[in-house]
């Protein structure tokens, strides 16, 4: 498969006496625009003009540099691809479309973007899973090097699914590190197996932080970013159909949700919140670890049929982005601090991160609930905590649902989810922020297939940014979830 | 010419009954196991696959097993590759010719395997899984009868290390199985135990099972290395479904062996008459071991009719069944509404419903909801359902066809095309993508039947919600839920008022009913169900208005009159006397489905 773009590749030249048109050729992806780093992958896309004879893509930097390929998939060489980078920091790339059709050459309007000075961390680890209902088979975590397409599997749940069985899957999630490197990493594995692999101080474990005392097991995670400690939402979640809506076909909510705090080297539980008018859930600290971010709902109930009460009020339940501060040396919150009461305007705030830099509060902004990936209306929100002002990121939200999204060290890129291509297939974007806290078009997570996102069958969600890969290979993960978990005390001090 | 009889007659025999036999009673197995599958002309595709040993197998299995869109197509393929397994077998093993036909016992079996197949093939977890296994052992057969014709002994041994080191990856067990065949055969052809390679042959079936599985097949639950290869399919603990499979590799091992014993028996007409018995005994097994579940093979030919778009046979063939399962129940009243018959003639049929007989896990909802939701025009639920059987079991055709037919339905163009794009790389499957593109066209699709069933039943409140898993139950419940806003809506909503005894729903309906349409006579059962409801109420002025709105000189009206004894009888001390004696007067009524059908146990899955 790869001799025909090799050769292609190997004999591309600029055609002479092309028509020169003031169009641009349509291509997949779109990077027309963007802001792209200076360390990422080449921008493989394929060029939507279809029964053409030839295909010649020129890019150039402005320095001068050029590449050229063939192909109606422009495929670019790794390292040409990062020589032309490394010599365009901070200027701009043209890409330059040739098609041959009925023997005469075209030449399209240039496609251009820009390369950032700041690069982006140089992995991003994400789930691969259906964009399913209640059922779920194969998932993946895996770890990609944005700096070419290496691609490494974590751990997929197939090594432990047993296929016959039905009632031996295993859900895999909320894979989480401990500022941008992996020396601390945990993720959750549900049902068969089930607990919770934590990664710290070189040694891997399960464990269990159910409680007595507490609702349930860790499932929203964010890593103290110093201290051996871990913010976890217990969410007891319930998934309703909606029947004649195309454009939202299911609803998410949690029935229950509180917060805790994991200390990782006593294997304790301390409560965080725990009200049970109040639904918490998406902690995530700010970059000092000083303060805890996470988002609550206000909404009694009152009897016992929870979910069926709030299934019913599903769109009616708003939540608010709150704070609390934490004392490392005593352990001990402050009152919570309401810093976006998205309810009050009829709307809800969730998956707060603030910015490395501790200026920027990042979140989704959707009209109800808190699992905004089937609300086509959310959209990406930034909160300046400087300054208090709000602002939509206009560049980077669309038509369709933005979620889960994720700083990079530096603070100069956003990694989001999001649904623009179909509504349905989440795809990883990858955003511009600039220091004047500007949002730039985003483009999509590159592909040596430019045609992959459209072909695979399956959503990415969870992107976690980090600056060194996952050290520790998929069967030493399985392994240690074969053992029993180490169950969590309440904590006692 | 006496030798040449015996060499071919069995093979002849054989493909003339199998081919007979399967087209008689597999047609239909053959069509929906293909509709279950999917082939894809594709790199994408075959990359999927090569995520578990023996990945060749499911690839080589699904691509012949395409073929079976044509049903006759597909047996004729699958009956010459089990003569062809036969014949490599006899060929490659030199069995003579008394004995030829030994060799047909791993074809029966495989047979046997497939015909015992029940509801599982609607949860089919891999591909290929109709074909696999005949590639598997022909792959075991043809390797085999190489090794026999290899004559340096170093080559022996290259041959080992590559059938397991190669062959394990591609055909998984397979693989081991070859080389237990070339060890049996060294034993008995040339009388010695080749020490040297039993133990290399051990070495590698360990060495290589756990090397492909650290460093290629690092997705692959370890526990499955020594099955891998094999087709996995949903049958819980319950295995015996899968017995004749194991025994046809063990079978087609031991064949060559089998055949040098028989070559030792003295006489000619000996060999003749124990091959045969062994082979007729095998062969008299295979229709006794078939699933012979009625109900079963009936919902196979209603899937089959609904997807070469014969409606009307379907509704022939859901009345096929005297214990209908649920789903065929679905299917037979989703026909009579199309026919505008549902309130004249649903309690015409049995009610009392079967379970599904099925190995391990099969409910009525995973089967057919998709295409019931889609029946009825509830797209969201439709799709819901063919992509939890997909996530669940694999994209095949039918639930593919299915997303993408219901995203068109629902203008999501970009999301339909994401289904489309995977049938436009099958082969049977490509004009199925084009006729749902058509329906991109706005005039089209307002002009379609499905479209405006979908505009007449399935409107619902934008935010309705449901989280049942059971598909008919969700209908019910949702239809009782429904406000009247349309005749052929509420028509639905009486149906299901009345198979759920809901007097008050019921009275709602069929006053609106009455109200829309007062000049138009109530359908038959509705007046039954006005009849007996107002004479429970025991309400004389209401039942006299009933009677009035039915037409007293009515036959459904005199009718009742004579059955009132019966009826008191049965609400103050119901006697199975008297539920068959009105079985028996009013058979196929709404008062026998009341008094009868509906206090049988209604199981919904």
């Amino acid at each position: 498969m790869c001799l025909p773009f090799l050769m292609a590749a190997c004999t591309a030249s600029i055609p002479k006496d092309a028509k020169i048109v003031d169009e641009v050729v349509p291509t997949y992806p779109d990077y027309s625009d963007v802001v792209v780093p200076c360390n990422i992958a080449p921008l493989n896309f394929h060029i939507d003009i279809d029964n053409a004879d030839d295909y010649v893509t020129k890019v150039e930097g402005t320095d001068g540099t050029e590449i050229i390929v063939g192909g109606q998939d422009a495929m670019f060489d790794v390292d040409e691809w990062h020589n032309l980078l490394d010599a365009n920091k901070g200027k701009q790339l043209s890409f330059t479309i040739y098609v041959c059709q009925d023997g005469k050459w075209t030449q399209y309007k240039p496609i251009c973007c820009t390369v950032a000075e700041e690069p982006i961390d140089e992995y991003l680890s994400y789930r691969y899973i259906e964009p399913g209902y209640v059922n779920y088979r194969e998932l993946s975590i895996c770890q990609r090097n944005l700096t070419n397409f290496d691609e490494e599997l974590i751990y997929s749940n197939l090594q432990k699914n047993e296929v016959d069985i039905a009632n031996t899957y295993q859900c895999v999630n909320c894979h989480s590190y401990q500022n941008y490197h992996t020396d601390n990493f945990q993720l959750h594995v549900r049902q068969y197996k089930g607990g919770t692999v934590l990664y710290h101080d070189g040694k891997l474990s399960k464990i269990n932080i159910k409680t007595d005392e507490t609702i349930g097991n860790g499932v929203y995670t964010s890593w103290h970013p110093t201290e051996p400690l871990i913010a976890y939402s217990l969410n007891h979640t319930v998934q309703c159909f909606l029947i004649g809506d195309a454009d939202h076909k299911i609803e998410v909510l949690d029935t229950l949700s509180d917060l805790v705090l994991y200390h990782v080297d006593t294997n304790e539980v301390q409560i965080v919140q725990n009200s049970i008018d109040s639904y918490e859930t998406y902690p995530s600290w700010d970059p000092t670890g000083d303060t805890l971010y996470y988002c609550s709902a206000y909404y009694p109930i009152e009897g016992t049929a929870h979910h069926f009460a709030l299934g019913n009020h599903y769109d009616s339940i708003y939540y608010d982005i709150i704070r609390q501060s934490y004392d490392v040396a005593t352990s001990q919150f402050g009152d919570p601090d309401t810093v976006f009461r998205a309810s009050a305007i009829h709307k809800s705030a969730t998956h707060p991160r603030v910015s490395p830099d501790g200026r920027y509060l990042l979140f989704s902004l959707g009209d109800y609930g808190n699992f905004q990936l089937h609300h086509t209306n959310s959209d990406l929100w930034m909160k300046d905590l400087r300054t208090d002002s709000l602002q939509k990121l206009s560049n980077m939200s669309t038509e369709q649902a933005e979620s889960y999204h994720v700083w990079s060290s530096n603070g100069r890129w956003i990694v989001f989810s999001t649904r623009k291509e179909d509504a349905t297939y989440t795809r990883l974007y990858i955003g511009y922020f600039d220091r004047q806290g500007r949002d730039f078009k985003a483009f999509p997570l590159p592909q040596r297939d430019p045609l992959y996102n459209k072909k695979l069958m399956k959503s990415f969600n969870l992107p976690e940014l980090t600056v060194e890969p996952v050290k520790i290979s998929p069967r030493e993960i399985a392994d240690v979830i074969e053992k029993d978990a180490k169950m969590a005390d309440i904590y006692k001090k | 010419m006496k030798r040449l009889l015996f060499n071919i007659l069995p093979f002849i025999v054989f493909a003339i009954a199998a081919f007979v036999y399967m087209a008689i009673r597999y047609q239909d197995l053959m069509y929906v196991v293909q509709m279950q599958d999917m082939f894809r002309y594709d790199v994408s595709y075959f990359l999927q696959m090569i995520i578990e040993p023996g990945f060749m197998l499911r690839y080589v299995g699904s691509f012949l097993g395409q073929f079976a869109f044509h049903p006759m197509l597909g047996i004729l393929l699958f009956v010459a590759l089990l003569i062809l397994l036969a014949w490599l077998l006899k060929w490659g093993f030199k069995i003579s010719a008394e004995a030829t036909s030994i060799a047909l016992i791993p074809s029966l079996l495989i047979m046997m395997y497939v015909s015992g197949w029940d509801y599982n093939v609607f949860a089919m977890r891999h591909y290929g899984n109709l074909f696999s296994p005949i590639v598997g052992c022909l792959t075991m057969a043809s390797l085999a009868a190489w090794y026999v014709r290899i004559g340096c002994r170093w080559m022996r041994y290259v041959w080992t290390i590559l059938v397991i080191a190669i062959g394990y990856p591609l055909v998984g067990i397979y693989a081991f199985g070859t080389v237990v065949m070339a060890l049996l055969h060294d034993i008995f052809e040339s009388k010695r135990f080749d020490w040297i390679m039993a133990v290399m042959a051990v070495v590698l079936a360990v060495a290589v099972p756990f090397i492909a599985s650290r460093y290629f097949f690092v997705k692959f639950n370890t526990m499955f290395l020594a099955s891998a290869g094999l087709p996995y399919l949903d049958f819980g603990e319950d295995a015996n479904i899968k017995t004749p499979l194991y025994i046809a590799i063990v079978a087609t091992v031991l064949i060559p062996v089998a055949g040098k014993l028989l070559n030792m028996l003295k006489y000619d007409r000996m060999r003749l008459i124990v091959s045969a018995a062994l082979t007729l005994i095998v062969m008299i097994l295979v229709p006794i071991k078939a699933n012979s579940d009625s109900n079963f093979r009936t919902l196979l030919a209603i899937e089959h009719a609904y997807e070469d778009g014969e409606d009307d046979r379907v509704f022939d063939l859901c009345l096929q069944e005297k214990n209908p399962i649920r789903s065929i129940i679905q299917y037979r009243n989703i026909e009579l509404f199309r026919r505008n018959q549902l309130l004249d003639h649903m309690f015409n049929y049995s009610w009392v419903s079967s379970d599904i007989k099925c190995n391990g896990f099969c409910s009525n909802t995973w089967i057919t909801a998709s295409r019931v939701y889609f029946k009825h025009g509830f797209f969201n639920f439709a799709y819901r359902w063919a992509m939890e059987r997909s996530v669940r079991y694999k994209y095949s055709n039918i639930d593919t066809k299915m997303m993408a037919a219901a995203s068109v339905y629902n203008q999501e163009k970009v999301l339909a095309e994401r289904y489309l794009s995977l049938l436009d790389n099958t082969l049977y499957y490509k004009d199925c993508a084009k006729d749902i593109r058509k329906l991109y066209d706005k005039e089209l699709m307002h002009n379609d039947n499905l479209y405006q069933r979908h505009r007449q039943i399935a409107f619902v409140p934008k935010g309705a919600i449901d989280n049942t898993e059971m598909c008919e139950y969700m209908l019910m419940k949702h239809f009782m839920n429904l406000q009247v806003t349309s005749v052929q809506r509420n028509d639905l909503s009486i149906a299901n008022a009345m198979v759920a005894a809901n007097q008050d729903v019921f009275w709602k309906l069929c006053l609106a009913r009455y109200q829309q349409n007062p000049n138009q006579p109530l359908p038959k059962h509705v007046q039954e169900a006005a009849l007996l409801f107002a004479f429970l109420k025991q309400n004389p002025q209401l039942y006299n208005q009933i009677k009035l709105m039915v037409g007293p000189e009515g036959e459904v009206c005199q009718q009742f009159e004579r059955i009132q004894d019966i009826i008191v009888r049965l609400l103050t001390q119901p006697m199975d006397s008297d539920v068959n004696t009105l079985l028996s007067i009013c058979p196929g009524t709404y008062w026998s489905y009341f008094f009868y059908d509906a206090r049988q146990p209604m199981v919904f899955d």
